[in-house]
């Protein structure tokens, strides 16, 4: 799958960030974090960088590099940790928390596993459905007889499909039949367990599962199919 | 016949789970399952990929500008560690005053808990048949907010072929958070030890039980160098066996 490399953005405060085409910034001196021998020449950080590239550099503590990646990734990771999470201010404080770690454990992108976006917008997502699991555990030990406020699943649904700005990806999950196209929605981007939809549709577990696995699979074939998405 | 069958055929109920398991809508002890299997049988791992190709897409659902002083907090907390000539300056990433500081009721309110565990009794673990999946959701997040936090130190404990890792959390409080969840479990007559090390001595922090997934240590500020031993069930006065992992918190 082709990801972007300069994500669309929506101004909506002030000018766009300078693009960090060959903004130099030099990286030297000894590692404070990692016994890995010191690079000795300076780092030139660029927006066409690779990926491994950029995460070296971050190795070598270079704080450019970090800016790159929240500067080509940074939009993508908030947009979906607010998404999943249905408020900003907690989709900032996991932002902070993956850019971070970023930093501080950067031998976890492992290229061979996919893009460094994915990489992040995989752990965006797991630790945005985290914090969704965690307010529900805390609301129920609260009050075990609070009936949770759930949206109609038909306004999740198109709400989601609205919000995708890829024609590509949209109109393959609107493809999808409903029955399989609801239980990914409602555990993806709401953040839900497969036990958790499968009593908000009433299903048995099993068969949420496999309507999951097998619109999966149909939605990777489409996208396949359609194959890769030109850079926006 | 298509090219899942054999998966279907060779993993009983794993397979059904993997298309929830990309979509992180499975719980802790599932998701272990899943990487168990997958770490041991390539058909499991390569219908993960496939079915990657589709979660890595609706994953891509929007680029939205982040708020205005989001990129500051996050610098400032990485300037300390950054190499001289390494750091941005302000704005340069993007333009806006400092992030307000973010309130978090909950985290702070879970955590006053676990402090009066970890005065009271040194040492709280949470292990896989014992403790409620949102107990471990709830301590993990403690842990990853602590992460983020001035003064707070961190590390990974290894074995010497890196086949596992075990992350080390220790706030500015001394609330040490181990992840002890890629650890083996252990028979039911021994335990997992934490200990700090310092100039040939070892001395202990503590018992995280045989099949541990989450604990929250007491590690003093003075610590730097950890070490995991298998020791008997009551536990050890010193070890009794080699480190079967280190790792140094920064």
């Amino acid at each position: 799958m082709t990801l972007v490399s300069a994500p669309t953005r929506i101004e909506e405060d002030g000018p766009l960030p300078t693009p960090a085409v060959h903004r130099s910034v030099p990286a030297l001196g000894p590692r404070p974090m990692s016994s890995r021998t010191s690079r000795l020449a300076p780092i030139t950080i660029s927006a066409d960088m690779a990926d491994v590239d950029l995460v070296e550099a971050i190795r070598e503590r270079n704080a450019g590099a970090l800016a790159e990646i929240y500067r080509q990734h940074g939009g993508a990771v908030y947009g979906l940790s607010r998404r999943v999470l249905g408020d900003d201010s907690l989709a900032e404080d996991v932002t902070q928390e993956l850019f971070l770690r970023l930093w501080n454990e950067p031998h976890r992108f492992d290229p061979k596993r996919g893009t460094l976006r994915s990489f992040l917008q995989r752990q965006a997502h797991s630790r945005s459905v985290e914090r969704v699991r965690s307010e529900e555990a805390r609301r129920k030990r609260e009050d075990r007889s609070l009936a949770v406020e759930l949206a109609p699943l038909e306004d999740l649904e198109s709400d989601v499909i609205a919000s995708i700005e890829s024609d590509r990806i949209r109109s393959a999950l609107e493809s999808l039949d409903p029955d399989e196209r609801r239980p990914i929605v409602l555990a993806y981007y709401g953040g839900a367990s497969y036990r958790d939809v499968a009593v908000r549709l009433d299903l048995p577990e099993g068969t949420v599962k496999s309507r999951i696995r097998a619109g999966l699979r149909r939605l990777s074939s489409l996208l396949e199919d359609v194959g890769p998405e030109e850079e926006r | 016949m298509n090219e899942y069958s054999n998966v279907n055929s060779g993993s009983g109920d794993i397979s059904e789970l993997l298309g929830a398991y990309v979509l992180d809508a499975v719980d802790d002890v599932e998701r272990r399952r899943v990487e168990r299997a997958a770490a041991t049988d390539p058909q499991i791992t390569a219908e993960i990929e496939r079915l990657r190709v589709a979660s890595d897409a609706l994953g891509d659902v929007a680029d939205v500008v982040p708020p205005a002083g989001l990129w500051e907090s996050i610098q400032s907390e990485i300037e300390p560690t950054a190499v001289a000539g390494g750091s941005v300056s302000k704005g340069a990433v993007q333009r806006g005053s400092a992030r307000p500081s973010v309130g978090r009721p909950l985290f702070l309110a879970a955590a006053a808990v676990a402090v009066v565990f970890v005065l009271g009794a040194g040492l709280i673990g949470i292990t896989r048949s014992s403790s409620p999946t949102d107990s471990v959701a709830s301590m993990t997040a403690m842990a990853n907010d602590a992460a983020t936090k001035p003064g707070t130190r961190q590390g990974v404990l290894t074995d010497p072929d890196n086949t596992m890792e075990v992350r080390v959390i220790v706030d500015a409080s001394g609330h040490g958070f181990v992840m002890s969840d890629p650890l083996p479990a252990l028979p039911d007559n021994e335990t997992y030890q934490l200990w700090s090390a310092a100039d040939g001595t070892m001395v202990s922090l503590g018992m995280l039980g045989s099949n541990p997934e989450m604990s929250l240590v007491a590690i003093d500020g003075a610590v730097t160098e950890l070490a995991l031993t298998r020791e008997p069930v009551q536990g050890s006065v010193s070890p009794t066996s080699s480190p079967m992992a280190t790792g140094r918190l920064i």
